[in-house]
């Protein structure tokens, strides 16, 4: 039982950051890997991983605004985040079978203007959340950081 | 005629031993020998396999997911694929104690040269200075060899670095990329010749542009850094097939050399061998032994022949290495254009820097980026992710990196020898200081192509360039080299040891200095030449 509620959890992360990496649905094959990937490499699992890392993930699988500010904080100031592993894994694996795999092979328009004002777009979209993930998990992350080495210190 | 004994199944060791069959002698070729696995889909492209594969990610990224680049690897870009393992799969007792190096050896059939990139140039007199010949001599065996692999290659302006010689096949179809570059260049080329000393050119390579004794041709599909399904991208294994065909021939795998026994007035009587698992020993004998096992594994073979012998430790001196800065670059002119999947996916185009500023010839390729991985590129970005991969489509047709490589010289502070803690399985110990004046070459190198990159209408991201450790290039070299006065543990101009009078090498253990090039074609050359001279 608790095997097919990690499945189904697992399953149900890897849609939704499919979604909002390349906003596309995911196949049966995709899922399989995605599960199988986290069997295998247990640095992407959530279990071992510290508390703000845990939490990170668990913002990120709401999607949409949640993925967007977790992708931009950890961008810069959390690289090694298990939620950044578990999204390149699932772009590796994206773009090793078809049809995702076409997703990252063209550009999004040919017209250089409409390119240019797009990725000054995303650009702009980047700063911003940048910004406001800053404000609401930075404090967060010392702040735990600060009590599980207190914790940690009390136990010894 | 003899019985030869060739240790290693490289690039060196096959055309060696192609040579010496071919005039009759008897070769048993010893070799660890991992196998290559199956070549899968060979028709298909490499957007094909992802459709048409049963388990393409397994393909892809393997089965441990050992492919993946995770956010904080330290390694490469791009490492090698997972159907490449095989080739750097080590025996247990082939075990290194390293300072300052990071080597790479490989005990596959074919050796290091089923996972290389196919550049081909012939050295210069200048590049063999210090070697006791020069080119003109070193020629004819040039010229067999480009006629046994297949070399493509254009007089250009290169030819001042790369010798024109004979038997070279028309180049390669050029990918867009590839072609812009060379079409700026041509607009641009009396200014980096002259403020620069920079010059462009096509690479040579070991790749089909047409049939060639029973190859095919390269069919642009995309799949060299996966292994070339049609084998028109040159490896020594085609070369060792060769050899297979001659009945004089015995090759005989899953073997380790563990050191030469020497039986009386010098003179090396057997391979004293144990299986791939260390649980079997036994000996090979033969009139005359050829070490082509690499310049790293054949030093450890002659460090324990010597231990064996004399019960002395000794150090090779002047192991060299090519250091190598990966410089990424952008053409701006790509940006929002399609890329071709459908071409060739090593380098096209080659360059070469010759300016006093960096006091000697400095070689550089030019990769375009074609089909590749992408997430080892996306999730190095400083940027949110789905940002970065809008940013990858857009960008990805201009996209390239120049592989820079400087020269090395013989240094008496790099060396090899045996560790004292195991003595019936010493590891190899390597020590290796990069030069003094590399700090300085560095820099110069590093602005000059920024500069002609920019000339040529790209840019290099700030604080992207990558200067790879030593050992990355796996261009090893100089630990017993030729010398033209007798000295203690070195070879003679003929590869002859001088220590042992039916001892040779033929790889890069003997190389008196190492020229910025590839020294591939130049070690196959340098072991055609061996056979003619002194087999």
């Amino acid at each position: 039982m608790a095997d097919l509620a990690a499945n189904a959890e697992l399953n149900l992360e890897c849609v939704r950051f499919a979604r909002y990496l390349t906003q596309q649905a995911v196949s049966t094959y995709v899922l399989g890997k995605y599960r199988d990937a986290h069997a295998r490499r247990p640095h992407l699992s959530t279990g071992t991983a510290r508390r703000f890392d845990r939490l990170l993930v668990v913002v990120a699988r709401t999607g949409g605004l949640g993925a967007w500010l977790v992708d931009a904080y950890t961008a810069v100031f959390f690289k090694r985040a298990v939620v950044r592993q578990k999204w390149v894994l699932l772009v590796a694996i994206l773009e090793s079978t078809a049809p995702t795999a076409a997703i990252f092979d063209v550009p999004d328009t040919e017209n250089r203007v409409a390119l240019f004002v797009r990725l000054a777009g995303r650009g702009m979209a980047f700063a911003l959340g940048l910004g406001l993930s800053t404000v609401m998990f930075l404090p967060l992350q010392l702040l735990l950081a600060a009590t599980s080495r207190g914790s940690t210190g009390r136990r010894a | 005629m003899s019985r030869i004994v060739v240790v290693g199944s490289g690039a060196s060791g096959v055309h060696f031993a192609l040579s010496v069959l071919s005039k009759g002698h008897d070769v048993v070729m010893l070799d660890v020998g991992r196998v290559k696995p199956p070549v899968v889909n060979p028709e298909d492209s490499f957007l094909d396999l992802k459709q048409r594969l049963d388990d393409p990610v397994r393909y892809f990224l393997g089965a441990d997911y050992e492919a993946v680049v995770y956010p904080g690897s330290t390694g490469e870009y791009y490492g090698f694929p997972p159907n490449k393992s095989y080739v750097f799969s080590r025996p247990p007792a082939f075990v290194t104690r390293v300072s300052g190096f990071a080597p790479l050896a490989s005990f596959a059939q074919g050796g290091l040269a089923e996972a290389w990139t196919g550049g081909a140039y012939p050295l210069d007199d200048t590049d063999l200075a210090e070697f006791p010949f020069g080119f003109r001599d070193l020629e004819p065996f040039y010229v067999e060899v480009a006629d046994r692999v297949g070399i493509t290659g254009v007089a250009d302006d290169l030819a001042r670095f790369f010798p024109v010689h004979d038997g070279l096949l028309e180049p390669l179809r050029l990918d867009r990329h590839s072609a812009l570059l060379l079409e700026r260049y041509a607009r641009q080329r009396s200014a980096l010749n002259t403020d620069l000393g920079c010059y462009l050119g096509r690479s040579r390579v070991a790749t089909l542009s047409a049939d060639w004794h029973g190859r095919k041709a390269c069919g642009y599909l995309g799949r060299c850094l996966w292994g070339c399904p049609t084998g028109s991208l040159y490896t020594p294994l085609a070369t060792l097939d060769a050899c297979r065909r001659f009945p004089n021939f015995t090759y005989t795998s899953n073997v380790y050399v563990r050191h030469l026994r020497v039986g009386t007035g010098r003179h090396i009587a057997t391979a004293v061998v144990e299986s791939s698992d260390g649980r079997e020993r036994t000996e090979i004998a033969g009139d005359r032994f050829v070490l082509a096992a690499g310049t790293l594994s054949s030093s450890k073979i002659y460090l324990r022949t010597v231990k064996e012998e004399t019960g002395e430790t000794i150090a090779l001196r002047g192991l060299m290495d090519n250091r190598q800065i990966l410089v990424p670059f952008l053409n701006l002119s790509l940006v929002g254009r399609r890329y071709d999947p459908d071409s060739y996916q090593y380098h096209q185009v080659a360059m070469g820097i010759d300016t006093p500023a960096l006091r000697g010839y400095v070689h550089g390729q030019i990769t375009t980026l074609k089909t590749a991985l992408v997430h080892p590129i996306v999730q190095n970005m400083p940027i949110d992710l789905r940002t970065a991969l809008t940013l990858f489509r857009a960008v990805r047709a201009g996209l390239g990196v120049l592989n820079v490589n400087l020269r090395d010289h013989r240094r008496p502070e790099n060396y090899v020898t045996l560790g004292e803690d195991q003595p019936d399985a010493p590891a190899l110990v390597i020590h290796y200081t990069p030069p003094a004046s590399e700090a300085d070459v560095m820099p110069r190198a590093l602005k000059i192509v920024n500069t002609a990159l920019r000339r040529l209408g790209c840019v290099v991201p700030p604080g992207m360039s990558h200067i790879r450790p030593m050992g990355a290039s796996v261009h090893y070299a100089g630990t017993i080299p030729m010398t033209m006065t007798k000295a203690a543990h070195t070879a003679t101009p003929d590869c002859q040891s001088s220590e042992y009078e039916n001892l040779h090498f033929v790889d890069g253990t003997t190389f008196p200095s190492l020229p910025a090039k590839n020294l591939t074609f130049t070690l196959m050359a340098n072991a055609v030449r061996v056979a003619a001279r002194s087999f």
